[in-house]
């Protein structure tokens, strides 16, 4: 870990995260970077690489000179720009293409296919959450280049609510991901600086019920949620609710194995186990299909309603938003013991400030009976 | 003639890569194939000690890689009659003075002549494992029934699949029959369902094997030992044969034999 004031680099292999503060001035996200790179040149070899401009939107001009900096300074190229949806300026969409503001296409530099060390097509795409300052909300804040973002007061009822139509857009962004989602909000939301609707958002409300999200409402009346649309029509809700939760969960296909970080900002769902010396970081749920035996923390920016549900939960520390769950007896196989839990998938919440489990019976059922765990 | 790379590896040392390594390459010499095994573990060799071959070294890997030789003045022809050469590590230098790259075209040179080129990986995850895995087309992990060794072993499967090498096979070392029976020892079931991959051979716990490396003789020479017919095995299978698993029982006693034999015994681990 290489760490200076703005540009932080994390990585091992051929992953390697450069994590830059979002809240920096870009004049000084450039000379730092700069700075960094020129003092560890003898650490990278050719490959393609991609930067995620996470929070920060910054014009095209920035972006190729980011990039130029990084070509030439590391020897790496560029591939792809991306940054999530919520990130598009709404103000300046309007004017430019899609295409122009979120991408800068790479020079089509093919890539020598013997150099075992070239960053393969990457199995798992990490943004990360700005590290420099605590989070104070799931929801990412606005980008800004020059200043950091305002933070939004926690007492927003009072203010307006989103103008969008609820109808329209809950199931167009719903079918929207990744990319498009871009421009399916910014098709819907209004633009103009005048009245920004995501700055205007009632951001806690939407943090408070994030777990909560419905499907449809016959599936709510049958899981017996508890509920509260709290006077909003339930169309509205699930727009404002979409609204909040642009982020797509993140599919890990394989195996996450010892040494392995993936952190993402929204769900993480792995299709296979996380073996012990493995770690996830989510900002929301983590759901395993298979054995958890690595270190799992869901709700990373502070969300305690965030939920791990895995087939076996053997995971030897078990974190949700602040509260951490640790085992005291992890048998010879790296986590044999199954003192807390039945055989089926198990649950993992925070209840009473502390990590409790019980038997997965939905992700939005209610788990009175949960025990401790491995307290 | 083209051949095939496979690098032998494991992250912890100390489990049995150098032992793999020459067992398994006089194994495949054995059936009768030309087989150049490459100590890659520069300033710690041993695979030169483990094959006997320890006073015949003139030249060695950096050597050739640097040119100070050629490449069949640096292969040493192995004691027993059969196709097999080493070309041993320098002992003097250490993991840097060689590049991946050069490791890779040495190797792509001796796929011309050789059925198979065997790689003995150094222990951890730096230069000396980058070195040699780059130059692999294969892999086989070596790991024991132990967790350290466990662990390794799955950090390194990740290594390997980030480097192209995907689903190594396993070999499982050293396993104690007695302790796994009375479940104080990790079942290799276990092992196999943590790490997911391809199960090579089993190769159980012998005296013979430390016999036969202080006497510079690899153990499968020696067919009637556990060991050495498990190798034996193990050459048989990278050689692409399908062979039956070792029934790791089989030394458990007479009475659990009977009992085995007439469906008593509740567990075989000849499936694995």
């Amino acid at each position: 870990m290489v760490q200076t004031s703005v540009v932080q680099v994390s990585g091992r292999g051929t992953n390697v995260d450069f994590t830059i503060d979002d809240t920096s001035p870009f004049d000084q996200v450039v000379s730092s970077l700069r700075k960094y790179l020129e003092e560890n040149r003898s650490l990278w070899s050719k490959g393609n690489i991609t930067v995620n401009a996470g929070l920060r939107m910054g014009s095209r001009e920035q972006l190729t000179e980011l990039k130029r900096l990084i070509e030439k300074e590391s020897g790496l190229t560029v591939a792809r720009f991306w940054c999530s949806s919520d990130t598009v300026d709404p103000a300046s969409a309007g004017t430019s293409s899609r295409e122009d503001q979120r991408r800068v296409q790479p020079p089509s530099r093919p890539l020598p296919e013997s150099t075992v060390h070239q960053a393969k097509s990457p199995v798992v795409v990490k943004p990360i959450p700005p590290v420099g300052d605590p989070p104070k909300d799931y929801a990412p804040t606005r980008p800004t280049l020059a200043a950091a973002p305002p933070v939004v007061p926690a007492q927003s009822n009072s203010r307006p609510k989103p103008r969008i139509e609820p109808r329209t857009v809950a199931p167009s962004v719903n079918l929207d991901v990744g990319e498009e989602t871009a421009a399916a909000t910014q098709v819907h939301s209004a633009p103009g600086p005048e009245a920004d609707p995501r700055q205007a958002r009632p951001r806690l409300q939407a943090q408070s019920r994030l777990d909560e999200r419905p499907k449809d409402s016959a599936q709510l009346e049958s899981d017996g949620t508890a509920f509260d649309f709290q006077g909003k029509n339930q169309f509205e809700y699930q727009a404002e609710y979409m609204e909040s939760r642009r982020d797509t969960a993140l599919f890990v296909k394989s195996t996450c194995r010892s040494g392995e970080i993936i952190r993402y900002s929204g769900d993480v769902v792995v299709l296979g186990d996380v073996n012990p010396g493995a770690e996830i970081v989510a900002g929301g749920d983590i759901t395993v299909f298979g054995a958890l035996r690595g270190v799992a923390h869901a709700g990373s920016n502070g969300l305690t309603k965030a939920a791990i549900i895995a087939y076996k939960l053997e995971s030897p520390r078990l974190q949700i938003g602040p509260y951490i769950g640790l085992t005291s007896n992890v048998g010879p196989s790296g986590g044999k013991r199954s003192k807390s839990g039945g055989s089926g998938p198990m649950i993992a919440f925070v209840r009473r400030r502390s990590i409790y489990v019980a038997e997965f019976a939905g992700r939005f059922s209610r788990y009175s009976r949960g025990i401790l765990y491995e307290g | 003639m083209k051949g095939k790379t496979i690098v032998i590896t494991s992250g912890k040392g100390g489990v049995g890569k150098t032992t793999a390594t020459a067992n398994i390459g006089t194994g495949l010499a054995m059936r009768g194939h030309r087989v150049v095994v490459i100590d890659t573990d520069i300033g710690l060799r041993n695979l030169d000690v483990i094959m006997g071959l320890e006073n015949r070294i003139v030249y060695d890997l950096v050597n050739v890689i640097e040119g100070a030789c050629k490449l069949n003045q640096a292969m040493i022809r192995d004691k027993s009659k059969h196709e097999l050469y080493l070309i041993p590590a320098a002992q003097t230098r250490d993991k840097s003075c060689i590049e991946p790259e050069q490791l890779r075209e040495l190797c792509a040179t001796l796929e011309e002549d050789f059925d198979y080129v065997l790689m003995d990986c150094p222990a951890g995850i730096e230069q000396g494992f980058k070195n040699a895995v780059a130059a692999a087309q294969e892999a086989i992990l070596v790991t024991t029934p132990e967790v350290s060794s466990i662990r390794d072993a799955d950090r390194v499967i990740g290594l390997l699949e980030a480097s192209e090498l995907h689903r190594p096979k396993l070999i499982i070392n050293r396993i104690n029959p007695g302790m796994v029976k009375h479940g104080d020892m990790m079942d290799q079931r276990d092992i196999v369902d943590l790490l997911a991959v391809d199960v090579l051979g089993l190769v159980p716990v012998d005296d013979r094997t430390i016999t036969a490396a202080n006497r510079g003789v690899p153990v499968v020479h020696d067919q009637k030992s556990p060991a050495g017919s498990a190798f034996l095995r193990i050459a048989a299978r990278v050689d692409g044969d399908e062979v039956p698993f070792l029934d790791i029982e089989s030394k458990a006693g007479l009475m659990s034999r009977f009992k085995g034999m007439v469906g008593i015994n509740g567990r075989a681990y000849s499936h694995a």
